[in-house]
């Protein structure tokens, strides 16, 4: 008895030390945050107006189209993404495979990048005088360059490329693993139930993966809600505000316009709402089945 | 076995990864300390010997926030040499940062640890001075600000006080490579004092011998402050209100980028990249910048003795000069700061009351600002001889004192992102007058408080 409870104390003193910090440089701040959010006014001049920055969002058209913006990448690339290091997953897990070891290190491969580094890449791969235009030129599939990251559709399709290239390998390690606690003996008995590879990836596969399907959307969902880096360095939010996420206005608002601390700190709150929702919606959705 | 082999790579990636963050992160944040310690060891020289030449003087260091350690720290680097009771410590970051640094910095209302001396670009100029009321030095008493070009008085003034110093000039000049202007026809006389109209007109010809005008980035929208301010207007009025719709200069400018955007003899342009090598490269014969484009013009060596400089054109609206200004910062020297005083005194005696100082800037670093005193010094007299041995900086000097002031307010970056907002819009074919409208309506949004 005795010993146990030493060891609980132990265990306590640990994690209190870990959770003291994490209340003082996340927690706290969040709550300072929010009574930021019901101030307004410009720099330091900030006095409470209540919920007055809130119902400015819904007026603010800025608002929505960086929301629509950070949701569109979110519904396009989120699935083509997690698809991908599904099925690559599960062709990488295959024992019969060789060197398969390199392979899934030159795919997580991008995911080490520096996320400034790979923008200015993608951004000289597509500029005008770039090489995707070089290529399509070489081959006669287009007469002109293409002015990619200064066309609304184009510079939404390159960021959305970007994205899925730099973090498919990562979320694969997440299914990598996952499929590697899958017994073996399952396909087998399927296997010999004369079930062949689809059907064993659509229904044993996938329903087991589903737990890490759930985190790895949640995951994917939160970074790109808060997807900055790319946009800042490969379009700058352009062309007008085609491109702008909704971290690049909260930043817009704090930093290069003359500062709203107030109402930036409402549209990150905004963010925080948002992601709440669609996790609870998620999560029904998935218990659901 | 494999799965070992699987395990060494993903470690391998890892520690690259850790290896890649720290070269990242010493490309960013270790380079700026790197040349403070420079600055800092660069001052200290002088600190450690000078009590022993004149103990009476006490050592104050003024700590000096700004970017860019070869033009801006140059600068006080030259100042402080002829300064004596201070010395200064050049604390050097990226631009955006610096700016940023500012705002947190005062925002939090933290008193210790400010710096004495801050930059700051004049179109931000005026949301700092609005955001954080007495946060800045007023420097009527010490400075006369009769000295400086009016631009430049209004750009660092609000309220009716003034609280920087002037610094350099963003003087605008139309810079053109005369072997294609001559094949196009034209001369050097014919470049001189230029209409839109005309310069466009110039875009066809040279198209015809195979060169292209300028560079054009639909969603950079900097040369519509060149034009503005030479027509002596701005994206906002004195009230700080959007001034879009019944802006008569602001649609010819957005004119022009229609033109330009249809026509054949621009070179588009991303990004700086792309804009810089358009102009080594030889693909351009023309650029309409501040005077500081001529360092990047400069970049190809083997351009030399091609490029000139004229004034910039003209637009067609009333009040239209062929004289304007782009960018440029001034000094700010912070109220709270611990040598407030000291720095006062550091600037009424350097930038604001030095001819000699100005005559080394522009001689050694090629610095020109907006003293007016200093508009005759001796370093004007040298010839370029890549600027096919004209009297480059003393040309775009002698303009200095003709650009229009305009108030540029507090919202210049609002503006520009509202209209950028409706550019595509507009080159598309929609129709101007419902788009500013729409322009204004977001302007409206973004400032309220």
């Amino acid at each position: 008895m005795n010993k146990k409870k030493r060891i609980t104390i132990v265990a306590w003193s640990m994690i209190f030390l870990a959770a003291f910090f994490i209340l003082i440089f996340s927690y706290i701040p969040m709550i300072q945050a929010f009574f930021l959010s019901l101030k307004t006014g410009k720099g330091a001049n900030l006095t409470f107006n209540g919920l007055a920055n809130y119902e400015r969002m819904f007026r603010d058209s800025t608002f929505w189209t960086v929301v629509g913006n950070t949701l569109l990448y979110a519904v396009i690339q989120i699935p083509i993404m997690l698809l991908l290091s599904l099925i690559l997953a599960v062709l990488l897990n295959d024992p019969r495979l060789k060197g398969r070891g390199i392979y899934r290190t030159c795919i997580f491969l991008p995911c080490v990048t520096s996320m400034v580094s790979y923008s200015i890449l993608f951004k000289n791969i597509f500029s005008v005088d770039g090489f995707v235009n070089n290529m399509l030129i070489k081959f006669n599939l287009i007469d002109a360059p293409i002015a990619f990251v200064l066309d609304a559709s184009w510079a939404k399709a390159v960021i959305i490329i970007a994205l899925i290239w730099r973090y498919t390998g990562y979320y694969m390690i997440f299914y990598l693993s996952a499929l590697q606690n899958i017994e073996g003996s399952i396909y087998e008995a399927a296997q010999i139930d004369g079930c062949n590879a689809f059907h064993s990836f659509t229904k044993i596969t996938v329903p087991l993966l589903k737990p890490i399907v759930f985190l790895t959307s949640i995951m994917a969902l939160n970074s790109t809600l808060q997807l900055f880096d790319e946009v800042v360095n490969l379009t700058n939010g352009g062309p007008g505000n085609a491109t702008r996420t909704i971290s690049e206005y909260i930043y817009d608002l704090s930093f290069n316009f003359v500062p709203s601390y107030g109402y930036a700190a409402a549209v990150s709150y905004a963010v925080f709402i948002i992601v709440g929702i669609i996790t609870v919606v998620q999560k029904g959705v998935l218990k659901e089945k | 076995m494999k799965r070992k082999v699987l395990s060494l790579l993903l470690a391998t990636a890892l520690v690259a990864s850790v290896f890649s963050g720290c070269s990242t992160k010493n490309n960013g944040v270790n380079k700026p300390v790197d040349s403070k310690t420079e600055a800092a060891t660069a001052t200290d020289a002088p600190k450690t010997e000078e009590p022993k030449d004149s103990p009476a003087a006490e050592p104050v260091e003024i700590t000096v926030w700004g970017w860019d350690v070869n033009f801006n720290g140059a600068a006080l680097q030259a100042a402080d040499e002829l300064y004596e009771g201070a010395t200064l410590n050049f604390v050097e970051m990226a631009k955006a940062d610096a700016l940023q640094k500012i705002h947190t910095v005062l925002a939090s209302g933290v008193k210790e640890d400010l710096p004495d001396v801050v930059i700051i670009s004049d179109l931000a100029a005026q949301g700092y001075l609005m955001s954080y009321p007495g946060a800045f030095k007023a420097m009527d008493d010490v400075i006369n600000y009769d000295d400086f070009a009016s631009y430049k008085k209004s750009a660092v003034s609000y309220d009716g006080v003034g609280y920087g110093v002037p610094f350099d000039t963003g003087v605008a000049g139309l810079f053109y490579r005369t072997d294609y202007i001559q094949e196009a026809g034209y001369t050097d006389e014919d470049m001189q004092d230029l209409t839109w109209a005309e310069y466009i007109e110039l875009g066809k010809k040279l198209k015809e011998k195979g060169h292209l005008l300028q560079t054009y980035n639909p969603n950079d929208i900097s040369e519509f402050q060149i034009m503005l301010q030479s027509a002596g207007t701005w994206y906002t009025d004195d009230a700080g209100k959007a001034n879009f719709v019944n802006n008569t200069a602001l649609k010819e400018c957005i004119d022009i980028f229609k033109q330009f955007n249809s026509s054949d003899f621009v070179k588009v342009a991303s990004d700086w990249t792309g804009f810089a090598g358009a102009i080594n490269g030889g693909e351009v014969a023309c650029v309409i910048r501040g005077s500081w484009i001529a360092s990047t013009i400069k970049a190809a060596a083997d351009q030399s003795g091609l490029w000139k400089v004229a004034p910039v054109p003209k637009l067609s609206v009333n009040g239209a000069t062929n004289k304007s200004n782009q960018g440029g910062s001034s000094w700010y020297v912070l109220a709270e700061g611990k040598n407030a005083d000291v720095a006062a005194d550091f600037f009424a005696k350097t930038f604001g009351g030095s001819t000699e100082l100005y005559n080394t800037l522009v001689e050694q670093k090629n610095i020109m600002a907006t003293y007016l005193p200093a508009s005759t010094v001796a370093a004007y007299e040298k010839e370029d001889p890549f600027f096919s041995n004209t009297k480059i900086n003393q040309i775009l000097a002698s303009w200095i004192a003709e650009i229009p002031a305009v108030n540029n307010g507090a919202y210049s970056a609002e503006a520009q992102g509202a209209l950028l907002a409706v550019m595509p819009d507009i080159l598309g074919g929609k129709d101007i007058d419902s788009s500013l409208k729409q322009a204004e309506e977001q302007f409206n949004q973004t400032v309220q408080e």
